[in-house]
């Protein structure tokens, strides 16, 4: 815990979320959530159903549907709700959805081409021409196991739940995100497949990198170390620790932090 | 003097003017037909917003009193179609050029026929002049007569039995009369027992856009005759220049074991009516109807479809895909007509739209009617939008949302394009629709 604070002071933040109030449809989703993520920080989010924690996912990516009430989310020093969602992508945020969305007839090689090639662009690269492009995409596929066959296919059409959340983290390595939130990504995997995942996600950690992950249990994180451990209660966060967080609200479930006042970080 | 009144006087002297020219001599056969045709014409008049198939598209935009008949200006030019090899038929404001007829065609034994001479042909007279004579005039049939009436040159192709033609004969229609005028294509085709072809219809005009200005009409009229086991593919595409306006009608009637399959892409013209009529004569026919438009600007596309089950054990499907933006509007109906002896018939329609501005409008009738007791049928239509989540989960990997909502479009028209087996149309009209890669 120590150590985390002097880093604090050392480092930038990438992420500053201050007082952040979001509702859906006139329903307060978020009530005044502070979050700040550094570079270099992995920040596991946990919580009961309907807490907020995939309303912070969206809001974070740009999803229109949510109502930003007020509070601000600064993100490189910029005021992130003016920038569109492409431009969040763009500048380096990634988020790997709960429910990939399934596009029948886009190719998922068409897609993913775009995608590495839109971004290489931004960042002044050349495009990667078909066969640099295949090479690329092919040595990432077999680091999380995935079938090639998969690329032919429509973007994530008829993709089992694995398979869809594996493309998710194959966008994620390929696209090289500064900031990458995992939203429920776990779900749904086995145990294997959970292994696959995080150690896509271990081998892009680095000091220059964060990640928000978004989960409901401690098992990913047993693969996925994270520096701080937040609870979202109520749409506010009513408690930070370190991993060891994760392991008591894995043994006494989330009942104890209802009734307890907020923890501040 | 009502609109209608007005344009029949108009076509009666311009018929008057021209009909002993239109098919040369005067008093031949195909004179008399078209004689008798315009006298149909003009006692059954055009059909009114009031007629149930006419609902959607106004006669009076279709056809003007002021249209002459097209003239013969050597300006146009259609394109070839990037690595398409094909047997060519020029047909130029309703004449089919026979001198421009690629030569391989002959070398095959396949011979382009005027109509004016088909006239007296015993293949057509056998399939055609039967069909022809015993078909009853209607409003619905004006277009039709109007066709009949004013044609000049058609043309009969004959494709022997069990002749496999190894190209595709691709048809390019081109109206090139650069003044308010018309032009009435016309075409029978009779496929011979177990004969296989291709066939493609362009409807493109490559010229200046200056050269037209001013409002025209090509009203198309196509006849396929599937004999026992002959296997028609059939594309048909649009691209007019925004001036011109489409009529379009093809009748194929299938005999035993036959199969035909179309595709229609439309992406051009201002208005497009688009007919396709199947007369399922005999047991164990396969008929496929696809088809795919993107409208725009003030555009208008209207589908008309009607499949008729006389026999037992046939099968069609029909999927229409369309795009509609801007002021644009388009229509879909289709029709499903079950006899009661057709029984163990399959017959699946169906009919999706996006409709991506609030100016657009979109009327969708899929329609089914079943005599029989024992068949299976099912018919759809959806009118939507571009999936929100779809356009949130590609812009949220960094496209820009134009590019991301071409994705979405280009996969919507793809599951009907991507159907399509001759690889170069495929290409070519992705490429054309602005839904290429």
């Amino acid at each position: 815990m120590t150590n985390n604070l002097i880093k604090i002071k050392e480092m930038k933040p990438l992420l500053q979320i201050s007082d952040l109030h979001v509702s859906i449809a006139g329903n307060s989703i978020l009530n005044g959530l502070n979050l700040t993520v550094n570079q270099g920080e992995v920040h596991a989010i946990m919580g009961p159903n309907g807490s907020g924690k995939s309303t912070l996912a969206n809001v974070i990516a740009g999803r229109e549907e949510y109502k930003i009430e007020s509070g601000s989310i600064q993100y490189k020093g910029r005021d992130l709700f003016s920038m569109e969602v492409d431009e969040r992508s763009l500048e380096g945020i990634f988020l790997a959805f709960q429910y990939p969305v399934e596009i029948p007839g886009v190719s998922n090689s068409n897609f993913l081409k775009s995608t590495i090639n839109v971004h290489r662009v931004h960042r002044g690269l050349s495009e990667l021409n078909a066969l640099e492009m295949l090479k690329y995409v092919r040595s990432k596929m077999s680091s999380l196991e995935m079938d090639p066959d998969l690329l032919k296919r429509s973007l994530n059409d008829g993709f089992s739940g694995g398979e869809k959340k594996r493309n998710e983290i194959l966008q994620m390595l390929l696209l090289e995100p500064s900031l990458a939130i995992l939203d429920e990504t776990d779900s749904g995997l086995d145990i294997d497949a959970l292994r696959i995942v995080a150690d896509g996600v271990n081998q892009l950690r680095s000091t220059d990198r964060s990640f928000i992950v978004v989960t409901h249990y401690q098992r990913l994180l047993a693969y996925i170390v994270p520096d701080f451990v937040h609870v979202l209660s109520n749409g506010k966060i009513v408690a930070t620790g370190d991993k060891s967080l994760a392991l008591k609200l894995e043994e006494e479930g989330y009942d104890w932090i209802k009734e307890s006042p907020a923890v501040p970080a | 003097m009502s609109e209608q009144e007005n344009i029949v006087d108009h076509l009666s002297i311009l018929f008057r003017n021209a009909e002993a020219g239109l098919n040369g001599m005067s008093g031949s056969a195909m004179h008399q037909f078209q004689r008798k045709s315009f006298e149909a014409l003009k006692s059954v008049q055009f059909p009114d917003k009031k007629h149930e198939d006419w609902r959607y598209t106004s006669v009076q935009k279709l056809i003007s009193p002021k249209f002459k008949l097209a003239e013969y200006q050597p300006t146009s030019t259609v394109p070839s179609v990037p690595g398409l090899d094909s047997y060519v038929i020029h047909v130029i404001n309703g004449k089919v050029m026979l001198a421009s007829i690629d030569p391989r065609l002959a070398e095959q034994g396949l011979r382009i026929i005027p109509l004016y001479e088909a006239f007296e042909n015993s293949s057509w007279k056998e399939v055609f002049g039967e069909f022809l004579s015993s078909s009853a005039p209607s409003a619905n049939r004006a277009f039709e007569l109007l066709n009949f009436s004013f044609n000049s040159n058609g043309f009969f192709l004959s494709i022997p039995k069990n002749t496999k033609i190894d190209l595709p004969i691709e048809i390019r229609i081109v109206h090139d009369d650069p003044e308010i005028s018309f032009s009435h294509p016309l075409f029978f085709i009779r496929c011979g027992i177990g004969s296989q072809v291709e066939l493609i219809e362009r409807f493109e005009n490559n010229s200046q856009p200056k050269n037209h200005t001013s409002e025209a009409l090509i009203n198309s009229l196509g006849y396929l005759y599937l004999e026992n086991n002959a296997v028609v593919r059939h594309i048909k595409w649009q691209e007019l220049p925004s001036t011109q306006n489409l009529v379009y009608k093809l009748f194929v009637t299938q005999q035993r074991d036959s199969r035909f399959e179309t595709f229609a892409f439309d992406n051009g013209g201002l208005l497009t009516r688009n007919n396709v009529e199947i007369e399922l004569e005999a047991q164990h026919t396969y008929t496929s109807l696809q088809g795919g438009f993107i409208a725009t600007g003030q555009q208008s596309m209207d589908h008309q479809t009607r499949i008729n089950h006389k026999a037992p054990h046939c099968e069609s499907h029909e999927l229409y895909k369309g795009i509609i933006d801007d002021q644009a509007s388009a229509a879909f109906n289709g029709k499903v007509l079950v006899h009661k002896d057709a029984q163990k018939t399959n017959a699946f329609q169906q009919n999706d739209t996006l409709v991506l501005s609030k100016f657009a409008l979109m009327n969708s009738k899929p329609q089914l009617e079943i005599f029989a007791d024992d068949v299976k049928c099912s018919h759809g239509a959806t009118i939507g939008q571009l999936d929100e989540k779809a356009l949130f989960y590609l812009m949220s990997r960094g496209l820009p949302a134009g590019k991301a909502k071409h994705m979405l479009k280009k996969a919507f028209i793809a599951e009907v394009l991507d159907r399509m087996p001759n690889e170069s149309m495929r290409n070519y009209i992705s490429s054309q629709m602005g839904i290429g890669e």
